[in-house]
């Protein structure tokens, strides 16, 4: 068994949220409000970038699951996902 | 430069052509176009199992060991035994990314995408050979720096 | 250190989404760290400069190196993703040994055909080269000089190759390296279809029930595709694969009918599943009825070899390759019923039970079947042949240009489609699927390129492998290679390519970014700007058309093809090389260069320099004075438009992830042939093969034929050539990258145990390779990713230090004149 030890890692990934029109403030904000999660190019046509630095994968899917819960979200779709891993250059 | 070499060589006709000075190196080194040296040995697979830099984010890790006789077919991946989400808190390999449990439209499966599945098509060994020639790809953090110290 | 890496992630991750979104960031929104200016990169799109597959790439620059590379998630090809080649495309444009100027053979201060490679400048490079052209023109005429290039052109560079080769010396001595890999796909197409390229596209994957592959491995030479294919038969439980191959290799992971068969059976295995489908009267006879014309096309039509050779002498219809009769469904079903199970299984070592389950996916009008192959059936002796008869039972059945039901062609090289089969830049062809022996079509495009009337030869020039037939013959006295190194990829190295390069009577330009195989054996060698060092444009298997821009600026001296191309017609007078009559019936054309009357026009230079994206760079355009790729798109696309071939405006192509052509009032077309989803075809006709006058495609009636060579008592082995998933081709970028280098640095000969054990040599033994007409050194595989049965050995091509087309033969197909790289007879020794 090949066992690589697990270093330093952050994971860095980010979504993008689709809401309804009308609720996109209450969104936005309920949204600001989590841990790890960075808003970006917010639009109010409905939708915006949420840029997430979690420990592991785990997290991710937690902020996913919670974001989709907020009233007013329509869908979260991951776009981008790397780990760095902490690992130095020579 | 490099001495001239003329062997028989292998040819049904007889034609006059000039055997060229061929100084310049290319990836054959010294040998001339009619002539070639000893195959070097097989390289063996680096299998010491330490995590590898990459060059920038997006890269696919390469395999830092070796992968004979995986059987990754339409019954098995063996790849998936250790590195699947629900193997690797028992196998302590990394788990693969998040993005591979994504479809072609983004959405999210319940277990890795088959767009994903034969995982060689991506992550490939690396054996001991030594590069026949260098590569000056600088990766971000070198070229901040020296964008820095300037 | 860890903060800037940090941060590029982060940056980057927001942008993919925003782009992905179709948001945008404000200037002032993109300041995702403190210090942006610092880790801010430009992240841009560009086509992957590998295979024929197409996928597209976002490139990040910064400092005016290319820092980062990603799939591009908004690709309809790839979908975010890349194969290990991909991904590490990064990397191509940085090895060490990047050449940064011209190189000239020099003895004494002068040029010396023993002399060595000494750096001189474009002006000493172009002179001596502009020299030995007009020589040769002066002795021998336009035949005296040739070009080879690749479908790894661009698409303007491709078509200013062919125009100054055609119109501007009067040579069709211009092919480019896709005759390798694609000729007999193009001709399967023209005698079939009467058009070039595939009906469907590559939504194809997702709605076909079966999969049938042809020959070809799309596991490790089309990586993203095989995704697709992959993706949907893990999706769809009722899906299947079949997997034929004269070798067991990684597409028969997925495979449900594996199939290995004996080398040239392929031919024997068609016609027994248009038998099958004729006996169980499964044929769709209202399609076949309203669609389909039968011929018999000719047999025993030769191998393509020297004219001299005892086969050819043989072959009772060697001149007449291409030629067929008219037929009937009758005579066909008559023709086929020889190949029944027992006599093709017998043939083809293939098991009846196999064979019963690949025929009844074809038979079953239920199953939707998209049937996929590249070089297995193109580098074959009968290749035309082979590519007809899957068209035969597609016609047959009428699954053919609806989605799922695709015989489909898939492409070696990024633009052998956009390149060299749309340009037309093979010695026999125009632009837009015409042809120079056709009168009508020299005259239309004499029209286009606003040329005197009569000027465009109507010979068909050299193809691939003649051309090095004709250098060794001493009738090409100057030629020029660009984009390609055919010293390592040309059949037959020994007897035919290395003897024509170094032919005292030759000079030898070749055109590279790094010193190559052919670069060795050349003359002159010019330093080329590669893939993002300049712009671009490619078009891929599935009809899609893609753009970039120019991102970095190239080392050194350096200069992109298009470039070398363009100012080099500088040094041509038309007096020099255009017939005195023609010019004293069009004496405007008098005293001009080649430049003016092709490039300067009126058309190529119409569009100003204030055109170009002023965030990109572009040298060629800044140096010529106009925007020079955009002219150049423009006059092309006029060859194609109102033509079925329609392509959309220059610009619009930057703004898109490519469009399928014909693109018909901004629209592209996924589905030819097909009423509905092909603007080209008449209301009512339901389908039309309107490539054909009577909108009719054709079936031909063709038979099994032996290969050019076979093993014997001496030659016991069949040699199969080809590529790794790690290396594109030659190996001349990807050897470069060390992770690709690394992954697999050598090539090996690939057998099968048995066969190592009777020669008395191990796994990693030192053995030969000997054909009749060379030998390579290389050491013995037995347990790899291929898996040869008995009595077969594979060996890939892509390293430089084990040249196995000193081994090869330069048979071809008579009809496309494209060599078999899978068939010829070998032995192994100990060494």
């Amino acid at each position: 068994m090949h066992m690589a030890l697990e270093t330093n890692q952050v994971h860095i990934s980010s979504l993008v949220v689709h809401c309804l029109p009308d609720k996109y403030k209450q969104v936005l904000a309920s949204v600001k409000k989590m841990d790890q999660v960075e808003i970006h190019a917010p639009d109010p046509a409905g939708k915006f970038v949420a840029l997430l630095e979690t420990e592991n994968e785990q997290g991710i899917l937690a902020v996913i699951d919670q974001i989709q819960t907020v009233n007013g979200v329509l869908n979260t779709t991951m776009v981008y996902h790397e780990i760095d891993d902490g690992i130095e250059g020579e | 430069m490099k001495k001239l070499i003329i062997t028989t060589l292998v040819m049904a006709f007889t034609v006059s052509w000039v055997q060229a000075q061929e100084n310049i190196a290319t990836l054959r080194g010294d040998t001339s176009l009619n002539q070639q040296g000893t195959p070097p040995v097989m390289p063996k697979v680096d299998n010491e199992d330490i995590k590898r830099k990459r060059n920038y984010p997006m890269q696919p890790p390469t395999i830092p060991h070796k992968i004979d006789n995986y059987q990754v077919d339409l019954k098995t991946n063996k790849c998936l035994s250790c590195h699947s989400r629900k193997l690797t808190e028992e196998s302590r390999a990394p788990m693969i990314s998040v993005t591979h449990y994504m479809d072609r439209e983004g959405n999210f499966l319940a277990d890795v995408s088959p767009r994903r599945y034969f995982c060689s098509q991506c992550h490939v060994i690396q054996t001991d050979a030594k590069p026949l020639v260098g590569n000056e790809f600088i990766d971000i953090d070198d070229l901040l720096n020296i964008e820095q110290s300037q | 250190m860890k903060t800037t890496r940090r941060d590029f992630i982060k940056q980057n991750a927001v942008a993919t989404a925003v782009a992905a979104a179709g948001l945008s960031l404000p200037a002032s929104a993109s300041n995702l760290v403190t210090d942006s200016s610092k880790t801010k990169l430009k992240w841009s799109k560009a086509a992957c400069r590998f295979c024929g597959t197409g996928c597209s790439v976002n490139v990040a620059t910064k400092a005016g190196r290319v820092v980062a590379t990603h799939g591009d998630i908004n690709s309809p090809v790839n979908k975010g993703l890349n194969c290990v080649k991909g991904y590490f495309l990064s990397k191509i444009m940085y090895g060490k040994d990047r050449l940064t100027q011209p190189l000239l053979r020099k003895k004494d201060g002068k040029y010396d055909k023993n002399g060595e490679f000494t750096a001189v400048s474009w002006d000493e490079a172009f002179d001596i080269m502009a020299e030995k052209f007009k020589a040769a023109l002066k002795a021998k005429g336009p035949r005296g000089v040739g070009m080879f290039g690749s479908g790894q052109w661009t698409v303007w560079e491709g078509y200013a190759a062919a125009k100054l080769m055609k119109a501007g010396f009067l040579s069709n001595n211009i092919d480019p390296n896709a005759r390798h890999c694609m000729a007999s796909a193009v001709g399967g197409f023209m005698r079939t279809f009467g058009i070039d390229e595939p009906m469907g596209c590559y939504d194809d994957f997702e709605h076909a029930d079966a999969f049938v592959l042809w020959g070809s491995n799309m596991a490790e030479m089309h990586p993203i595709l095989w995704t697709r294919l992959t993706d949907r038969r893990l999706s769809a439980p009722h899906v299947k694969v079949a997997v034929l191959s004269t070798y067991q290799h990684r597409s028969f992971d997925l495979a449900d009918i594996p199939m290995v068969f004996t080398p040239q059976t392929d031919m024997a295995i068609l016609n027994y599943i248009a038998n099958y489908i004729i006996q169980n009267k499964q044929v769709n006879k209202n399609f076949v009825n309203k669609h389909v014309n039968f011929r018999m096309g000719n047999a025993d039509i030769g191998y393509g070899l020297r004219p001299e050779h005892p086969l050819e002498k043989k072959a009772v219809n060697n001149k007449k390759a291409g030629g067929s009769k008219p037929s009937s469904f009758d005579e066909f079903a008559k023709f086929v019923s020889k190949y029944d199970a027992d006599t093709v299984s017998e043939l083809s070592g293939v098991s009846k039970q196999s064979l019963k389950k690949l025929a009844e996916i074809y038979a079953d009008p239920k199953i939707k079947v998209m049937s996929l192959w590249t070089m297995g059936v193109n580098q074959h002796t009968r290749g035309v042949w082979v590519n007809n008869m899957i068209y035969n039972i597609h016609l047959l059945t009428g699954k053919i240009s609806t989605p799922g039901n695709s015989p489909f062609s898939l492409t070696g090289q990024p633009s052998a489609c956009g390149t060299a089969r749309e340009v037309g830049t093979f010695s026999h062809r125009l632009p837009a699927d015409m042809v120079v022996k056709n009168p009508a079509h020299r005259k239309f495009a004499e029209k286009k390129w606003k040329l005197p009337e009569g000027l465009l030869p109507g010979w068909v020039g050299a193809h691939a492998v003649l051309q090095n037939r004709h250098l060794r013959d001493s009738k090409i006295n100057a030629y020029w290679v660009q984009v390609n190194n055919n010293v390592q990829a040309a059949p037959n190295m020994n007897e035919e390519t290395l003897p024509g390069y170094r032919n005292p009577d030759n000079f030898i330009v070749v055109s590279d970014a790094y010193p190559t195989v052919t670069t060795q054996a050349a003359d002159l060698i010019l330093p080329t700007a590669m893939w993002v060092e300049k712009e671009g444009a490619y078009g891929n298997a599935e009809r899609r058309t893609q753009f970039w821009y120019q991102m970095v600026n190239a080392p050194g001296e350096s200069k992109s093809d298009l470039w070398q191309l363009v100012e080099f017609s500088k040094r041509f007078k038309t007096d020099e090389v255009w017939p005195k009559k023609i010019l004293d019936k069009n004496p405007e054309y008098r005293g001009k260069t080649l430049y003016q009357v092709l490039f300067t026009n009126g058309q190529v230079d119409k569009y100003p320099l204030k055109d170009l994206n002023p965030d990109f760079e572009n040298h060629e355009s800044k140096h010529f004075g106009f925007y020079l790729q955009k002219g150049l798109f423009e006059e092309y696309a006029k060859f194609g438009r109102g033509k079925a071939h329609d392509l959309a405006d220059f610009d619009t192509y930057h703004a898109t992830r490519g469009l399928r052509w014909p693109v018909v009032n901004g629209k592209e077309t996924l589905w030819r042939f097909k009423e509905g989803t092909d603007p080209y075809v008449k209301k009512g006709k339901g389908f039309e093969f309107y490539g054909k006058k009577d909108g009719k495609a054709v079936i031909f009636a063709l038979p099994y034929e032996p290969a050019a060579e076979s093993p014997d008592k001496e030659y016991d082995l069949w040699l199969s050539t080809g590529r790794v998933l790690e290396h594109w081709h030659s190996g001349s970028m990807t050897q470069r990258v060390p992770e690709l280098y690394r992954a697999f640095p050598d090539a090996v000969v690939f057998m099968h145990p048995d066969d190592a054990r009777k020669r008395g040599v191990r796994r990693g033994d030192e053995v030969k390779v000997i054909s009749r007409r060379g030998e390579i050194l290389t050491r013995v595989e037995t347990r790899g990713r291929n898996k040869p049965p008995t009595g077969l050995v594979y060996v890939p091509w892509f390293d430089a230090s084990q040249l196995i087309n000193k081994v090869t033969l330069d048979a071809t197909d008579p009809i496309s004149k494209e060599a078999d790289f899978k068939k010829c007879a070998v032995k192994v020794v100990k060494a």
